[in-house]
């Protein structure tokens, strides 16, 4: 039962996700169209284009990501089902991981993929570019569940927007650092198992203590 | 036995009851009255385990609830104010969702449950095109198929016809009958032709300031 | 408006003394601050190397180690009020934010107009200095959610959580110069003082003065709380 369940609960939010079609897409739009605009104002002689390329795409995944956070979180709050959750026998941390799965799954995923394709315009080399891939591969977990830290925090405020991404900005300059560093320090000619590592070890630490403080943020913001 | 000692509920640092206490046996049935915002909501999201209070002591079978919260809650089931469904999915999905959050499976198919509320006409709509009432048969619809020992409604009659309010007396008469504990907030006393209806008055239980 | 008695007496032994704590401590503090402003200015020789500018370390060091010692006891405090839901706990966390943001706020800016002289720029993103900055911005969430949601209960307990989270940044600051090469020089004061006893009696006394001075901010803050939430003053 409780195997069968896990599926039906991730597949319902990815399906959520999806079928708000418009805002699903208007992310990847954004993201494009914020890139794209860099791309027209500096021209391919500017010194270090491809640096800069690497840096404004890491920054408008930040700024992807926060926007797109608030829907799913703030409707399950006010149409009540974050009660449901809470009141639910299986434990709030393991039903929180799974809806940072699915948030993943839905809308990281598919911009990590669509990324360094993004990055190519910007004169990446194939392997550049592959291993853009793999360091947001390893940050966007982590920028996922900082993400809906933030939100559950400012989950009562009817418009949370701007204070959001001023809670999460501090906690997300770390990922951002080793992120960018690691596709600058390939490009000078080395290899990033370091950045890396440290991605690795930021996401399993994100992810050993974000269910629990998640779960207890949203168990405060439904106290009311 | 459901039993309730001394309980205090503290908002913002107001008291809004104190030394509340009652017990309640197989098959009864408690209504919470009192005026608007005497605190009728925020017991019974107490008694749901929503809101920790410091002082006072909740049992259930004679073991605290903070102690065995998790068994507790496979116990209950709690329907509040705000109606868990989705705007944006089905009945059939947000049922499906709600059932395969709680431990067991389902007492009955979902559609049978659908058919006994007549809501089956209703059911590949998406929830933001139905009415009212039509979302309120919906939620109490889980109250067919998840089996409980515990109800806690708060305001279940809201937005109901004539058919759904003596449908859901049919239900919890039932579900009375076979042993289990309701506790209801009701503004209109559909629920008063339960003779035996205990019935608890927050008025008396505010500290007069 | 009615506390329970438990609590009765933390608070009113906290208003009995409050008063009498204050007057007892504003005079070591003015002691110690113009003792260090007068002999910073005036009696310590010039540096060698740096000439006069390096006497802004009299600012700069005291404020930067207070916006840290602020940080750590607003983390203590937030785990006491999660485990003991003491609202004592709760109201000096939210005293202490204001001048911790405004102490980071003058390390900043007193560091950067000494880096100018020194390092040639008013910034540069090393280790130290970026991790300061994210403590400011740490501050200042803390105060932007507790001041955004209008329950008093779940501002003061999710205020509490984002303290926890920020937390992990203290040792990032304080550790910064050591794991990195960083621009910032090293511990000012540390086991083997690198600094002259006569430029270290005026830093003491600084340090001392600017703790005083948040520990009485502290008390007025928290006693101005309690009665707001007594409701014997209007806010």
């Amino acid at each position: 039962m409780k195997k069968n369940a896990a599926f039906v609960i991730l597949y319902r939010d990815i399906i959520l996700y999806m079928r708000n079609s418009s805002e699903f897409f208007s992310i990847f739009l954004f993201f494009v169209m914020i890139t794209s605009l860099f791309f027209f104002i500096l021209s391919e002689e500017t010194i270090f284009f491809k640096k800069i390329g690497v840096c404004v795409i890491w920054i408008n995944v930040l700024l992807s990501m926060t926007l797109s956070l608030d829907s799913l979180f703030k409707l399950d709050y006010n149409y009540g089902i974050s009660e449901q959750l809470i009141l639910s026998p299986f434990s709030l941390s393991f039903l929180i991981f799974l809806k940072i799965i699915a948030l993943w799954i839905s809308i990281f995923f598919p911009m990590t993929i669509l990324a360094p394709i993004i990055g190519l315009l910007f004169g990446l080399s194939f392997h550049e570019a592959c291993i853009l891939f793999f360091s947001l591969l390893l940050g966007t977990p982590t920028l996922t569940v900082i993400g809906i830290i933030g939100v559950t925090l400012t989950l009562v405020l009817y418009r949370g927007g701007v204070l959001l991404t001023i809670l999460i900005l501090p906690l997300y300059i770390p990922v951002l650092i080793f992120g960018v560093s690691s596709v600058l320090f390939f490009i000078d000619g080395g290899l990033p198992f370091g950045h890396f590592s440290i991605l690795l070890s930021l996401l399993i630490l994100v992810f050993l203590i974000g269910p629990f403080i998640i779960s207890s943020s949203l168990r405060v913001s439904c106290y009311l | 036995m459901f039993s309730v000692k001394e309980l205090k509920c503290f908002i913002n640092n107001k008291i809004i009851f104190s030394t509340l206490s009652f017990n309640l046996f197989s098959g009864d049935i408690l209504q919470v009255v009192g005026i608007n915002g005497s605190g009728k909501t925020t017991l019974l999201k107490i008694i749901a385990g929503l809101f920790k209070s410091d002082y006072g002591d909740i049992k259930w079978n004679n073991i605290s609830i903070n102690l065995s919260f998790n068994k507790y809650l496979e116990d209950i089931i709690f329907i509040g104010h705000k109606k868990s469904l989705h705007m944006l999915l089905t009945p059939l999905e947000n049922i499906t969702y709600q059932m395969s959050l709680s431990k067991f499976n389902p007492l009955m198919h979902i559609e049978t449950a659908f058919s006994i509320m007549k809501i089956s006409n209703c059911i590949n709509n998406k929830c933001i095109e139905l009415s009212e009432g039509q979302c309120q048969k919906i939620v109490l619809s889980r109250l067919l198929l998840q089996k409980s020992k515990i109800w806690i409604l708060d305001e279940p009659f809201s937005y109901l016809d004539f058919y759904g309010i003596n449908l859901l007396n049919k239900i919890i008469s039932n579900f009375l009958y076979s042993g289990g504990i309701v506790i209801i907030s009701d503004h209109n006393n559909h629920i008063r032709r339960f003779n035996d209806c205990k019935i608890l008055n927050l008025n008396n239980y505010k500290k007069k300031l | 408006m009615l506390f329970i008695k438990k609590k009765k007496k933390i608070l009113n032994y906290f208003l009995k003394y409050a008063d009498v704590l204050v007057k007892i401590l504003s005079l070591p503090c003015m002691i110690f601050i113009i003792y260090g402003v007068i002999s910073s200015l005036f009696f310590v020789k010039m540096d060698i190397q740096q000439k006069d500018a390096f006497r802004i370390i009299y600012v700069h060091v005291p404020s930067a180690y207070m916006s840290i010692f602020i940080y750590v006891i607003m983390g203590v405090m937030s785990i006491l009020y999660l485990t003991f839901k003491d609202e004592i706990f709760n109201i000096i966390a939210y005293s202490s934010v204001e001048i911790g943001a405004v102490f980071t706020f003058i390390a900043l800016c007193t560091g950067s107009i000494w880096g100018k002289p020194m390092w040639g720029t008013w910034w540069i993103w090393d280790a130290r200095l970026t991790s300061e900055l994210i403590l400011l911005f740490l501050y200042l969430g803390y105060l932007g959610l507790r001041k955004a949601i209008m329950n008093d209960f779940i501002a003061s307990k999710s205020c509490a959580i984002l303290n926890l989270l920020g937390l992990i940044n203290i040792p990032i600051i304080h550790y910064s110069v050591e794991w990195w090469y960083t621009l910032h020089q090293k511990a000012t004061l540390s086991s083997r003082p690198t600094i002259e006893i006569e430029m270290l009696y005026p830093l003491l006394a600084m340090i001392l003065g600017f703790f005083l001075f948040y520990v009485l901010i502290v008390i007025i803050s928290v006693k101005n709380e309690i009665l707001i939430k007594k409701n014997i003053i209007d806010c």
